[in-house]
């Protein structure tokens, strides 16, 4: 129950959520008997009540006009996404599938479709995102924060790893552009998966485990990723400006998600 | 994994697509980027399907996740890419042609709804649209049921016109 508004106009605020009905009985009782004894109050009230707006029949126009054939689309889009990446029953995956197709024929979300692509939708489990982030995350899971701290790469070396991975992608990895508050870079080699060039620059943390950001280049639209997880590690990835990010580490989702926010800010082309 | 859960959440989920659509729509005053938000939500509330208690409201829960995106990824993706944020003028028009068909009395309270500041509108929509009580909202937008107070007078006067002894004041709290 409402305690007490934070601001100047708190009489205001404490008139309101008496109009709401929002009081707690003690406070809408000590209302109530300063209502009786203060008619400039008791004005104030009734100007409240009478300026009251028509908000949810004018909020209610917006749920007409809800694209509503889009956004099943949308969440059939979900379904096919949330199936592939979560661990599910047979019956789960057919039932979304089934759930999905249904919609998208019932729902005639042919705009979306051709939005997103059909090939979106229904890829598979066996993607190259899918297993890029498994072959990481099983790479990175091999390092705890000694195994990591204890890598010794000289600053010279460093320097020429960053300018060759960075001439690779075509982006700026110079020291000040690849440093991170809390972060020590401790390595930034080149690897290579399915015929793809990736850099990883592998992190030491000073309050988690270790953090590594992985860049390729692909070509094509942008895409944005949730925090996840994978081998007890959390990721995200994205797409922007023909380059694929990938941050995960042993580390908290808040951390990695603030973290690639940083990265997204620092890279944005 | 909890199945009964991801049933639930996947029985219930798409006759609250319009209604989560509309809370993306007063957060980003965008309707393709209400959509992507909508899809967004999806995806995380079937993944994350185990942390939905069964017998507690789906619809408040959404709003949370919703919100949540909107405030950690779009909201500062917008920023960074340019695309800033949307004059509120634009919110009624959508893919450029199809007017949101509204009585020109309702339109004009739902546009300047739509200018307040993003704390007072969306506090707007949760407390007196969708029906949340003071506690509720003040648990999806995570701040003290003090604002929720404050954001619901200060905005309750700027509509009427009245006038407002803070007038200025989102009173967001930090963060």
């Amino acid at each position: 129950m409402a305690r007490g508004p934070d601001n100047s106009n708190a009489g205001d605020a404490l008139l309101v959520a008496y109009l709401d009905g929002e009081l707690a009985p003690e406070a809408r009782r000590e209302l109530e008997g300063r209502l009786g004894a203060d008619a400039s109050l008791a004005a104030r009230l009734a100007a409240l009540a009478q300026a009251s707006q028509p908000l949810k029949s004018s909020f209610d126009a917006l749920l007409k006009a809800a694209p509503r054939a889009r956004l099943d689309g949308a969440y059939a889009a979900a379904l096919v996404r949330a199936s592939r990446r979560r661990p599910r029953s047979y019956r789960q995956i057919l039932t979304a599938a089934a759930a999905a197709l249904l919609l998208l024929i019932g729902g005639g979300a042919a705009g979306y479709l051709i939005a997103t692509g059909p090939g979106n939708l229904f890829e598979e489990a066996d993607t190259f995102e899918d297993a890029w982030i498994d072959a990481v995350a099983g790479q990175l899971s091999l390092y705890n924060s000694a195994s990591v701290e204890a890598i010794q790469v000289s600053e010279a070396e460093q320097k020429a790893s960053l300018a060759k991975l960075g001439q690779m992608l075509k982006l700026d990895l110079s020291a000040p552009t690849v440093e991170f508050e809390g972060l020590t870079l401790k390595r930034a080699e080149l690897l290579h998966f399915r015929g793809q060039e990736i850099a990883e620059l592998l992190y030491a943390s000073d309050t988690h485990g270790p953090i590594a950001l992985c860049i390729t280049a692909k070509p094509g639209g942008e895409e944005e990723g949730e925090v996840e997880s994978r081998n007890g590690l959390n990721f995200t990835y994205w797409a922007k400006g023909g380059r694929r990010f990938l941050l995960i580490g042993d580390a908290p989702e808040d951390r990695i998600e603030a973290l690639a926010d940083k990265i997204a800010e620092r890279f944005s082309l | 994994m909890t199945v009964a859960a991801y049933d639930v959440i996947a029985a219930e989920l798409p006759a609250l697509l319009p209604r989560l659509w509309r809370y993306g729509l007063v957060l980003t005053r965008d309707p393709a980027a209400a959509e992507d938000l909508v899809q967004a939500t999806c995806v995380r509330a079937l993944e994350r399907s185990s942390q939905f208690t069964i017998g507690t409201r789906l619809d408040r829960w959404l709003f949370s996740i919703l919100r949540s995106i909107w405030i950690n990824q779009l909201r500062s993706q917008r920023v960074r890419t340019g695309q800033g944020l949307v004059d509120p003028e634009s919110v009624l028009v959508l893919d450029g042609e199809q007017q949101i068909e509204t009585n020109i009395f309702a339109g004009q309270v739902l546009k300047r709804a739509l200018e307040l500041p993003e704390g007072q509108r969306e506090t707007l929509l949760l407390v007196y649209v969708e029906g949340l009580t003071y506690q509720e909202a003040a648990h999806v937008l995570n701040v003290p049921i003090g604002t929720v107070m404050s954001r619901l007078a200060t905005a309750r006067l700027k509509l009427s016109g009245m006038q407002a002894p803070s007038a200025e004041s989102d009173d967001e709290v930090a963060g």
